[in-house]
């Protein structure tokens, strides 16, 4: 990390947390590298799982003495995870603590390679959620706001969000249901009854929220009039979904946040340049796949992290499977931390004529030769794809459509990038668990509920 | 708040009978007051309270209606949900399963994680852990991966997915008989059909029980093991009265921040039986 002091942008100063926030990146390279060495030893001490990792690989905590030195930590993935499981019949593999303690809650991950459970008993609780409190704090969160919770207590941000608001003593909203879109009307409601000035959301549901406001006849704008703050987790916002959003709605911070069951937290800063990794819940390293070895800043690369929490379950140098990049350049907001921006999940890479591209790179594409389309879901077929050619499946824009726009579209994208391109606009896409799917077969849009046209 | 304060609030001062006592009422009563006056708590609020939680009733699809709740509020009620899961069985170290929305009384009341202000759950109380799948259909799934990996002692199942849940376990070729001591069915506002459960007791081999909600007057009640036509209502926690044949209302003692006054319960043919001892649980009997 570059040890030169972050010229400070009052406009875009982040009001500190605590000591942490002031540190210097030096300062915080210092905490950063007695954590983890704690960690570590935790580990080796108490976690059989990670300690036959170590062992393996000939490493012991106690040669860590730099951060280069968490390089010799050897990676893991989920599928290590769900082989143990399968080997031992449980879900426990030996990288929990204190995980038969009582009132443990236990939250899973998502299914889509898998399911892994994570142990969060009421010591990571207190420690995880304190450090998410500044999670929230650099968002804007502050005493005595309404609070809106949409009460997934499947999931372990659910566990961290219910303690911010004890702390922070904020009076809290549950809103019936859960995130997806059917239940959109129920957010509505809650927005119009209670005028909340911050809240938290996944990002595909802020979506279906403008879509359900028209359909009750309401500017979405009315819908969200008293928000100050929004924070969209679950996907990565693009530059033009976020200006769309914001022309939509009137709200005018909509705030980043990568956060991961098995503790991954960055959040943004009013600087918009990239999402502050959260210190004292993980360490972010980007890595490039072919050497292995940290990816040139600003260069895509997968995300590895590695938990500071070292109660219930502790992930460390973790591949979740997320491309992403990250930027050690100071900013502006005067935080120490690093940033990164997780561009989506590796496994969607494709790869068009000489190009490797993510659905992140075709919905930047969209947005900028289409502006009207920004902030559309788009989805890619794998059958084009297999054909070297882009083939996306957009549902028509509720405003801002004209005849030929596919046309146009297609035109420009294959202008970007160099190869055959065709755009096909839909009624609606299938919305399944976690939004609309960014790469699918036709096959599987067809099962899943197929494009209505 | 006492019980004639109470009634001085708008959506109880509105339905005094001629004695001065409130009519009973249902949710659509409640439903109705908050849309005419555009009052989100359907005029129950207390002048005096602030809420710490503010709950969208389930139930209140067409016209939303929030409860107000505080700390004691949710650990009384709680309180109920905790009977209930003694009384099925529940020991020291168990992991409870909870496959339902978190926006549901039957999961937040679980745990101390689940909602703020609870401080401790009913799993925190009792030592268990607890586990919750959300209660959509195609999340089925992933409640198998549950039963395989986490290996729960009970599941609480929302009954709209009892359905999808049983038709996952019987392609994956999986028994709940000898994974699980019971199953307990809810549904946002009274109690899923004794037929049901009864039939899907017999396909799975497992006790399957019910929990009796009426979340406007956050009531909740546990069937008795030994007799699923009754439902034990825990001492101490409410009033019940019996206002005509078959139908039964309900006065919630420790609601203070929306206090609730004779909300008559929806499930038909109620009948009240009273505890023998002053601390035995009331039943209510489907007759």
């Amino acid at each position: 990390m570059s040890a030169r002091a972050a010229r400070v942008d009052p406009r875009l100063r982040t009001e500190p947390f605590d000591a942490l926030d002031r540190r210097t990146p030096a300062g915080l390279e210092a905490f950063w590298r007695r954590r983890l060495r704690e960690v570590l030893a935790i580990a080796w001490e108490e976690m059989p799982f990670h300690r036959r990792r170590f062992e393996a690989a000939g490493f012991h905590p106690s040669q860590l003495r730099t951060l280069g030195d968490l390089a010799r930590v050897p990676l893991f993935d989920k599928t290590a995870v769900l082989a143990e499981q399968r080997r031992l019949g449980r879900f426990d593999v030996g990288l929990e603590r204190a995980s038969g303690d009582p009132g443990m809650v236990l939250s899973s991950s998502s299914g889509t390679r898998g399911t892994t459970f994570l142990a969060h008993p009421p010591r990571w609780r207190r420690v995880q959620g304190r450090s998410a409190l500044r999670a929230h704090w650099w968002a804007g969160l502050r005493p005595g706001t309404r609070f809106l919770l949409s009460a997934p207590a499947w999931h372990s941000y659910a566990a961290v969000q219910t303690w911010i608001a004890e702390r922070l003593e904020l009076p809290c909203v549950v809103v019936a249901g859960t995130y997806l879109p059917r239940f959109a009307g129920r957010i509505v409601e809650a927005l119009l009854a209670f005028r909340p000035r911050f809240v938290t959301m996944f990002l595909p549901m802020v979506f279906s929220l403008v879509s359900e406001a028209r359909r009750r006849g309401l500017a979405p704008r009315e819908a969200f009039a008293s928000v100050e703050i929004i924070t969209v987790a679950g996907a990565p916002i693009t530059p033009g979904m976020r200006d769309a959003l914001r022309r939509e709605t009137g709200v005018q911070r909509f705030v980043e946040i990568a956060g991961s069951t098995e503790s991954l937290l960055a959040v943004e800063c009013r600087a918009e340049r990239g999402l502050h990794v959260v210190p004292d819940t993980c360490y972010v390293e980007v890595l490039d796949p072919r050497s292995g070895g940290p990816a040139a800043p600003g260069t895509r690369g997968r995300a590895v992290h590695t938990c500071l929490v070292p109660w219930g379950s502790t992930y460390l140098r973790y591949d979740g499977g997320d491309a992403g990049v990250r930027d050690d350049s100071p900013c502006p907001c005067g935080l120490p931390s690093p940033r990164i921006k997780l561009l989506g999940r590796a496994e969607d890479a494709f790869r068009l004529g000489e190009l490797e591209l993510l659905p992140y790179d075709v919905q930047l594409a969209v947005e900028e030769s289409a502006p009207a389309l920004a902030g559309t879901p788009c989805l890619v077929l794998r059958e084009g794809l297999a054909e070297g050619r882009l083939e996306l499946v957009m549902p028509r824009p509720e405003t801002g459509y004209a005849p030929g726009l596919d046309d146009a579209l297609a035109q420009a994208l294959r202008t970007r990038f160099g190869a055959p391109a065709e755009v096909r606009f839909v009624e609606s896409l299938p919305l399944l668990f976690k939004g609309v799917p960014p790469v699918l077969s036709a096959r599987d849009l067809q099962t899943s509920g197929g494009a209505h046209r | 708040m006492t019980r004639s304060r109470a009634a001085t609030l708008p959506f109880y001062a509105a339905r005094l009978d001629s004695r001065g006592r409130v009519e009973p009422w249902a949710l659509e009563d409640l439903q109705e007051f908050a849309a005419r006056h555009g009052d989100p708590y359907g005029g129950r609020l207390a002048p005096d309270r602030a809420p710490r939680v503010s709950l969208q009733l389930e139930a209140s699809e067409d016209e939303p209606v929030f409860l107000g709740l505080g700390s004691r509020e949710l650990r009384a009620w709680s309180g109920a949900l905790e009977g209930a899961w003694r009384r099925f069985g529940v020991e020291r170290n168990d992991t409870v399963a909870l496959f339902d929305y978190g926006s549901s009384p039957a999961v937040f009341l679980a745990a101390g994680t689940y909602v703020a202000y609870l401080g401790s759950g009913v799993a925190d109380r009792l030592g268990l852990a607890t586990v919750c799948n959300d209660g959509v259909a195609s999340m089925a799934g992933r409640m198998l991966e549950i039963l395989r990996w986490v290996r729960p002692a009970a599941l609480v199942l929302r009954r709209d997915v009892l359905a999808p849940f049983a038709e996952a376990l019987q392609t994956a070729g999986l028994a709940l008989s000898g994974r699980c001591r019971w199953v307990a069915v809810t549904e946002p506002d009274g109690a899923p059909p004794l037929r049901e459960t009864r039939r899907y007791a017999e396909l799975w081999q497992v006790p399957v029980h019910r929990l009796l909600r009426a979340d406007a007057a956050c009531f909740l009640a546990g069937s008795d093991p030994d007799d699923p036509r009754r439902f034990l209502v825990e001492p101490g926690l409410y009033a019940l009265e019996a206002i005509g044949p078959g139908e039964v209302a309900v006065s919630t003692r420790f609601a203070r921040t929306c206090p609730s006054l004779r909300h008559r319960l929806t499930s038909a043919g109620l009948e009240l039986r009273r505890g023998a001892a002053r601390d035995a649980p009331a039943a209510l009997e489907e007759t």
